[in-house]
């Protein structure tokens, strides 16, 4: 099977090799035909919406964010090209970098507008936007050409003058190869983990310290950078400017196109185009039929084939388990230190003090006050609803505390959940949050975020700064997942290992954010005997290396080996703490969990 | 007949197992307690059993019939009352609506769901105190009261209750076992019960399974388990 | 500011109110908003147009064939979109889905009426003068609809058993199936009748409206507006946003002209989602 991958990658590299060739040779070919311009026309256009395919690939595709205001912020690059261009006289080329920025401030205001806003009233939002920004050029009057739009731009020649239709076309193919190897350098990158994090589980990134208004911010921008470039460049091939160019009705074909290929894949944007747009040469005598044909496509790829032609090959290479054997002496070469700095066996890491949070009426915790010290294994654990979880919300700062102080190191904890995640705590819930459609290596690379001391423009042109700092995290993650003993997985999806597996892995993400406390939420649920004892081991060595390990169970059995001291809570507040063997004996304990022996009588 | 068997049921969720061969039985009239820890798949049970998860192997039968395949809402109508984790009422409808809204089984029979109403609120008068109420503004007994008070409209041959003593006061704890224990001894209903408590549902039920991981760790005649120590182990490990 | 002007107001914002009430209906069992509601509007004027205009039906026999058809296309609507929907675990899935149905739907209306636009005689050739503006019969049957459905629906949903399914449906499904209601049936009706109600007021104002075969996305869109403005899944909301946007529409369009009116709409939409996104009567929730 592996063999057949490998014969299968090196035909794909001489695909992509040879596509690219035909691609430059192109206008050659179409020399032999009788209107070349034709021809060179309708590839320029697939490589416009190439383009602007990979830009919704990034923002909705791995972003998660719903946007159907592509097509306008595409109009407005146009825009901003044509006015530069042909009313202020600039150079094309300017113009069109100009183009880029103005798509991306257009984004970037949008989203600042719609911070607050959740998923389906976003995507509202960009709508409404699409719409104003439409209606607004074609209210420009003299400086945007009103209804009719912008004419008379001309294509930049090299190094003046007019280009050739041949020139423009070789260009825009460039800066398509260019656009896919960004896409491409930024989603093999922090920022495109972080930009999937946010999409998998909002919870989970905010709980790695990633912050997800500060992120969707940079995400958009970048989309719509090359979603005004599409823009500028489609005016420039068009020679005008006009409203019609952000119409919705336009932007569908593009959701065919990416979801064809393949939404969230790199390939899928270029693939679906492609596709799109032979089927799109093939029909051209039926242009009513094209909608009809299109729509299909899509509704038919929806259900037939929901993840793209590209998703589902990735799909069935990486999301089955693949054993690979470990070769000897590869575990060897990854060392790692697990020792918490700065801290001393047995220091107060993290206090709560008569901590209360009310949810409307109900106490959910009414007065704790507990201690968590370095290099323990700290066990929490009471009946169902009596108050764990929120105690645990509280001092993470999930929840804002009714009363109560909570010092995080010595000082007031953070307000913000990322900021207490880069603080110094890192928690694992209690459902599994994995990056599911995410593979196993990557999620553990998203833990070592905040020590990627690179930005958005070091990851897209591989700078020395990335590289280093990208071979250190990736050494180290290998090293952290041969001491789960998950060597050998780097490649697969999380979503297709193991329970146990996903457990185990969540966990050593956790601890890849280096946090001095870390807290498991019923990590032992549904792991067989054996992956309990990888788990319980893995706890202690993190305890030896002085770090606090917080475990709220319900499986007290599990519990019992590993903690060194244990809080019991019922009804919000502290009923015993103690060592397992004293609390498992204690009478007010087996009470809390077993009930009251009281009502025998009445029940009589 | 409300027999219940379950044979073999094995259900996964999420990758793991949160039933595995599974095998409980409830005949017609009894009173018969499911225990464990959380995690144990005391509330899968009972999902696997209305219908709103699906078993990757094994099977359930009522009444003699294999109803492994059935819909969830059809269950409804064979019999099969439910009372889930949490109460779930809905909070925009008013008590009566709420009431009503367990009568859908039996919407064809005006007359008799008129006057299922006015027995539930003889059974339950708090409830008639606030009919015209909307039901978020109950207090928690309220709600619970409520909760089984609605599945007992669809006229069930069978309740299953999932933890209703959670989040309530002792007393009120008290009161409403006291009505199941009634339900139980005057009508007749088999009752599957899930707890958390252990010792209070051993009060009431005549037998009882204990869950661990998925499956039947231990089970017996109440008043043998009352004071076996294996109870307290299954929930809090074994004294090393 | 004349009468007409408000007039013409409350014409519009009840033909986008009627709009927003169907995709209400859609939305409450299913928490979907269909992008493809729309195209049951050109339905309605499409066949108003053909069996009216083109095959001079009687009135009565018209009314039954766009019952029927109406009827079916939500049946197939309901599949295209819910299938997809059920089948893959996406979160763009309903979107994507409803936007596939829209094209499919719009080229098949360009496809079969090829160049026509959907204008037929009014049933009822007068009008009542107010004033001195003028409320054709036509226009005035449309507002009466439009209360007429708001009443349906509110009595379905307050006081039968099954309007009373269909909202606990939308709040707890897993409730409502332990409870024996049927989560599938329901799912269907809503996009059955919400389909039957939009064609028909598409039949109703069509003579009055210029409606074109592309022009699905467009009300669609009106409908959305209405029902953000309004607040999603509220039949009020539905009402109020209709008439809000239909009279702001008609107003600013009689002071500024042209294509401002639309603008304003698409403005206060903005405005709404940025400060206050549940509208007026929505309350906090989360689409799929």
């Amino acid at each position: 099977m592996i063999s057949t991958y490998k014969g299968l990658n090196r035909l794909l590299m001489a695909g992509t090799v040879l596509g690219v060739a035909l691609l430059y040779a192109f206008p050659l070919l179409a020399k032999t035909t009788e209107n070349p311009t034709f021809y060179l026309q309708i590839v320029s256009v697939a490589c416009f919406s190439a383009i602007l395919t990979i830009s919704l690939n990034i923002c909705m595709g791995y972003g998660g964010l719903l946007s159907l205001m592509h097509t306008g912020i595409q109009m407005m690059g146009g825009y901003a090209l044509g006015i530069l261009m042909v009313k202020k006289g600039w150079n094309g080329w300017l113009a069109l970098v100009m183009s880029s920025v103005v798509g991306s401030i257009f984004a970037i205001l949008v989203i600042l507008l719609s911070l607050r806003a959740t998923y389906l009233y976003f995507g509202m939002i960009t709508l409404a936007i699409n719409l104003i920004a439409m209606e607004t050029v074609r209210q420009g009057g003299e400086l945007t050409g009103g209804y009719n739009g912008l004419f008379g731009i001309m294509a930049p020649g090299i190094p003046d003058g007019i280009m050739s239709a041949n020139t423009l076309y070789v260009t825009v193919i460039t800066i398509l190869i260019i656009m896919y190897i960004v896409q491409r350098n930024l989603i093999l990158s922090g920022f495109g983990r972080n930009t999937m994090a946010l999409r998998e589980s909002s919870e989970t990134a905010t709980a790695l310290g990633i912050s997800p208004n500060m992120h969707r911010l940079k995400v958009f921008a970048v989309s719509g950078a090359i979603a005004g470039l599409a823009g500028g460049l489609l005016s420039m091939q068009m020679g005008y400017a006009i409203a019609e160019i952000g119409d919705m009705g336009n932007g569908l074909i593009f959701f065919v196109g990416l979801f064809l290929g393949g939404v969230g894949t790199l390939a899928g944007p270029i693939l679906g185009v492609a596709l799109v747009a032979v089927i799109d040469f093939s029909i051209r005598g039926t242009a009513q039929y094209r909608t009809l044909i299109l729509g299909a496509i899509l509704l038919g790829t929806m259900i037939i084939l929901p993840r793209g032609i590209v998703g589902t090959y990735r799909a069935s290479r990486y999301g089955s388990p693949r054993s690979r054997e470990v070769m000897p002496g590869e575990a060897d070469d990854y060392h790692l230190d697990i020792a918490v700095k700065n801290v001393t066996k047995g220091e107060v890491l993290l206090e709560a003090t008569d901590v209360v949070k009310h949810f409307g009426g109900v106490h959910a915790v009414d007065g704790i006050s507990v201690q968590f010290k370095a290099g323990e294994v700290h066990g929490i654990i009471g009946p169902n609803g009596s108050g764990k979880s929120t105690l645990i919300s509280a001092l993470t700062r999930y929840h804002e505390l009714t009363s109560g102080s909570v010092k995080l190191l010595g000082a007031e904890a953070d307000k913000k959940p990322y900021k207490v995640a880069r603080n110094g705590i890192t928690r694992v819930f209690q459902i599994p949050h994995l990056f599911e459609r995410v593979s196993v290596l990557d999620n553990v690379l998203t833990g070592m975020y905040r020590r990627d001391n690179y930005n958005v423009f070091d990851a897209i042109f591989r700078t020395p700064r990335y590289r280093k700092a990208n071979s250190r995290s990736v050494a180290e993650a290998k090293a952290l997942l041969s001491l789960a003993g998950m060597l050998g997985m780097e490649e697969l999806a999380a979503g297709s290992i193991s329970h146990g597996q996903k457990r185990l892995l969540e966990v050593i993400r956790a601890v890849a954010t280096e946090p001095k406390i870390l807290i498991l939420d019923e990590p032992a649920t549904g792991l067989t005997q054996d992956e309990m004892h990888s788990l319980t081991s893995l706890i202690r060595t993190l305890a030896a290396g002085g770090m606090c390990v917080v475990l709220i169970e319900h499986n007290v059995a599990f519990l019992m080996d590993l903690a060194d001291i244990v809080t019991v809570i019922q009804s919000g507040k502290v009923i015993a703490e103690g060592t397992p063997q004293a609390v498992q004996k204690d009478e007010r304990v087996l009470e809390a969990y077993l009930g009251n022996t009281d009502f025998s009588k009445e029940l009589a | 007949m409300s027999d219940l068997r379950i044979e073999g049921l094995t259900v996964t969720y999420g990758g793991a197992k949160a039933l595995d061969n599974l095998s409980i039985e409830v005949k017609t009239g009894e009173f018969v307690a499911l225990l464990g820890a959380n995690g144990a798949g005391k509330t899968t049970t009972l999902r696997a059993t209305s219908g709103l998860m699906r078993p990757a192997a094994g099977k359930v039968f009522f009444d003699g019939v294999d109803i492994t395949k059935v819909a969830g809402h059809k269950r409804t109508a064979l019999g099969i009352g439910h009372v889930p984790e949490g109460r779930q009422i809905f909070p925009d409808h008013t008590v009566e609506e709420n009431l009503q809204l367990g009568t859908f089984v039996r919407r064809k029979h005006r007359a008799e769901t008129a006057q299922s109403l006015e027995d539930m609120y003889g059974l339950f008068p708090r409830l008639k105190e606030r009919h015209k109420q909307a039901a978020g503004t109950l207090s928690g007994g309220e709600a619970q009261m409520l909760a089984v008070a609605r599945a007992l409209m669809s006229r069930p041959k069978i309740l299953m209750l999932d933890e209703p003593s959670l989040g309530l006061a002792p007393q009120l704890v008290l009161e409403m076992f006291k009505y199941l224990k009634r339900l139980h001894a005057e009508q007749g209903l088999t009752i599957l019960l899930v707890e958390q408590q252990a010792r209070l549902a051993l009060q009431l039920a005549q037998r009882a399974y204990i869950l661990e991981r998925g499956s039947v760790k231990i089970e017996g005649k109440s008043k043998d388990l009352i004071n076996d120590p294996r109870v307290a182990e299954a929930y809090l490990g074994t004294a090393s | 500011m004349s009468l007409q002007i408000w007039i013409d107001g409350i014409f519009a914002g009840s033909v986008f109110a009627i709009i927003a009430l169907s995709m209400t209906i859609v939305y409450q069992p299913t928490r979907i908003m269909n992008f493809a509601q729309g195209e049951g509007f050109v339905l309605g004027a499409a066949l108003g147009y053909q069996f009216i205009g083109v095959w001079h039906w009687p009135l009565y026999k018209a009314v039954i064939g766009l019952i029927i058809a109406a009827i079916i296309m939500g049946f197939i609507m309901e599949r295209m979109i819910m299938l997809p929907v059920q089948l893959s675990g996406s979160k763009f899935a309903w979107i994507i889905a409803t936007l596939a149905a829209a094209l499919i739907f719009q080229s098949l209306f360009n496809i079969k009426w090829v160049n026509v636009t959907f204008s037929y005689f009014d049933f009822i050739d007068k009008n009542i003068s107010i004033g001195d503006a003028k409320l054709s019969i036509q226009k005035l049957i449309v507002i009466i609809f439009m209360f007429i459905v708001y009443a349906a629906n509110e009595f379905f949903l307050k006081k039968t058993l099954w309007g009373r399914s269909i909202r606990a449906i939308a709040h707890n499904g897993d409730t409502s199936t332990i409870l024996g209601i049927p989560t599938k049936p329901v799912i269907k009706m809503g996009f059955i009748v919400g389909t039957v109600v939009i064609a028909a007021v598409g039949f109703l104002a069509a003579p009055v409206i210029i409606v074109a075969p592309a022009a699905g996305l467009f009300y669609t869109i009106q409908g959305f507006t209405a029902g953000i403005i309004g607040g999603v899944g509220s039949a009020k909301g539905a009402v109020v946003g209709g008439l809000t946007i239909g009279i702001l529409d008609s107003v600013v369009r009689s002071w500024l002209g042209g294509t401002w009116g639309l603008f304003s709409t698409f403005f206060v939409l903005a405005l709404i989602l940025i400060l206050k996104p549940n509208g007026f009567f929505g309350k906090r929730v989360e689409g799929r």
